[in-house]
């Protein structure tokens, strides 16, 4: 699993990073990209401004009910079951299975195959918020992954089905709401292979919590998959390097399906 | 991924110590440039489409590209190679990202979007994007990370857009011909709008003392196509047929 290991070193040396006491000379220290506003130090009607480096606080995802434990906590995905339809929980029990005996189903992600929302969103790694009047781009360090927001657009009657979905965002009092749907089965819901059908529906909420930190909330409906909506919480902290490192998951990388030569 | 376990290329290698290393050296070398609004620059904001996209260098003042004893040598055995199958298109086979200068001239569309401190290129081809901090300094030479894109920074001269990379990995060759280059790889890139406005042009000098006799320009054109839409593109998957999709 090499794509996972990877990960798991990149988490690493991100976690050595936070940690290590890297002591900045004045005049670098002046160049930092600056810092994101929350929302409540901006005039009024003022968005606040996203654009810079974040990346997740950890992998501290909370479950539907707000508690811990739930989907992509440390604990992985073992509480998810409980709201998935039966189908969803056969996928689930087979990938279970594999673990255990060796014969791994593989997810997207240790395939190469796009994330695709809303796994892009728990990858580990560093993303980029671009913004414009019009549209609000994200560009994820992970494999080169970029989505499109259409500010205040409206999605087409029957979206074409893709991995990132069709996505229009808006400003409600100093929050971010992306609302994507057109999201295709082929996706799935998180890294360790939740499946969705094409009913998903991801409504992300950004807020700026405090200067550099930012907290989602994201809400999954998919009656064609979950028992009713799941909520998840999300914690990211705006980074001061200005540079997305480049991934390349094709890259000699091998999944857990392919022997190791 | 098909194909995944015979893939055989080498991996961007890390010149640092350790990631550990790297971990901390970004923090470092990473801050460089200044977030404040540039005096000069101009407005390349939009989708780009190629004039005359193609898989093959050729240079701007039609000489032959300037290829030393050691390019030669390099180039016949690639083009050897692709020839017999012995070598492959990595780019095509593998999914593998097209890189700097290949990616320049893509058939794709491209969107620019520009911040003071950023000029960000968006490619539909391959999904990449590649990232201009606006008068910022490249790492420290063991501090990169060499890639496809490489490093690029940029410095505006009234409306002009000078783009300097460095930092490139030798994965690949310069085109789908199967020209060389080396790690030392140099390319500096002056965007400009030129005609009504409505063209951009980027002429892109590649420098490589490990397999050129001195540095040559090659150029892309693009027009302005704001009726296009960037869309998604996954290697595997069929795209749209581009030549069609782009008639204007």
């Amino acid at each position: 699993m090499i794509s996972r290991m990877k990960s798991l070193l990149a988490f690493a040396s991100a976690a050595a990073l936070a940690m290590s006491p890297v002591v900045l000379p004045a005049k670098v220290q002046a160049q930092t990209a600056p810092v994101a506003q929350a929302a409540s130090s901006l005039p009024a009607g003022a968005n606040p401004d996203f654009q810079g480096l974040w990346r997740t606080s950890g992998r501290g995802v909370r479950g539907r009910d707000g508690s811990s434990g739930g989907c992509c906590s440390e604990e992985g995905w073992h509480d998810v079951p409980a709201m998935l339809l039966p189908w969803a929980q056969d996928v689930m029990a087979k990938r279970d299975a594999g673990l255990k005996s060796g014969v791994i189903v593989p997810t997207n992600t240790q395939e190469c195959k796009p994330d695709g929302v809303p796994t892009v969103i728990e990858i580990p790694y560093p993303f980029q918020f671009l913004q414009s009047k019009n549209e609000v781009i994200i560009m994820y360090e992970a494999d080169y992954q970029v989505r499109r927001i259409r500010m205040n657009g409206e999605h087409p009657k029957t979206p074409k089905l893709s991995w990132y979905g069709d996505s229009v965002g808006r400003w409600d009092d100093g929050v971010l709401e992306i609302d994507t749907v057109g999201l295709s089965k082929l996706g799935q819901t998180n890294w360790d292979g939740i499946p969705h059908s094409d009913q998903l529906h991801v409504v992300e909420r950004y807020k700026m919590t405090a200067p550099g930190a930012m907290e989602l909330t994201m809400t999954l409906t998919d009656p064609g998959t979950f028992t009713g909506p799941w909520t998840i919480v999300k914690h990211f902290r705006q980074l001061k390097e200005r540079r997305l490192l480049e991934y390349v998951c094709a890259e000699n990388n091998r999944d857990a399906a392919v022997p190791v030569e | 991924m098909q194909d995944v376990k015979n893939l055989n290329v080498s991996r961007p290698r890390l010149r640092g110590p350790t990631w550990m290393a790297l971990a901390a050296s970004v923090s470092l070398v990473a801050l460089a440039g200044s977030a404040h609004a540039a005096e000069s620059g101009a407005d390349f904001t939009g989708i780009w489409l190629n004039d005359a996209p193609s898989s093959v260098l050729a240079t701007v003042d039609g000489t032959p590209v300037p290829l030393n004893a050691a390019g030669k040598s390099a180039f016949a055995k690639v083009k050897a190679g692709l020839k017999s199958g012995k070598e492959i298109d990595a780019v095509k086979r593998y999914c593998l990202p097209e890189g700097v200068p290949r990616l320049m001239q893509s058939a794709y569309p491209m969107q620019i979007v520009q911040s003071p401190s950023q000029v960000t290129v968006i490619h539909e081809s391959h999904h990449t994007f590649r990232i201009i901090l606006i008068d910022g300094t490249h790492p420290a030479d063991d501090d990169i990370l060499a890639s496809y894109m490489g490093d690029s920074v940029g410095r505006w001269a009234g409306t002009d857009l000078t783009v300097d990379t460095v930092g490139f990995n030798a994965s690949e060759p310069l085109d789908a011909a199967g020209l060389p280059h080396g790690e030392k790889l140099h390319i500096t890139e002056k965007l400009s709008r030129s005609g009504d406005g409505r063209q951009l042009v980027d002429l892109i000098t590649i420098e490589d003392p490990e397999f050129y006799t001195k540095p040559f320009t090659v150029k892309a054109s693009f027009t302005a196509r704001p009726d296009l839409t960037i869309e998604e593109y996954v290697c595997g998957e069929p795209h749209r047929k581009i030549a069609k999709a782009v008639k204007p």
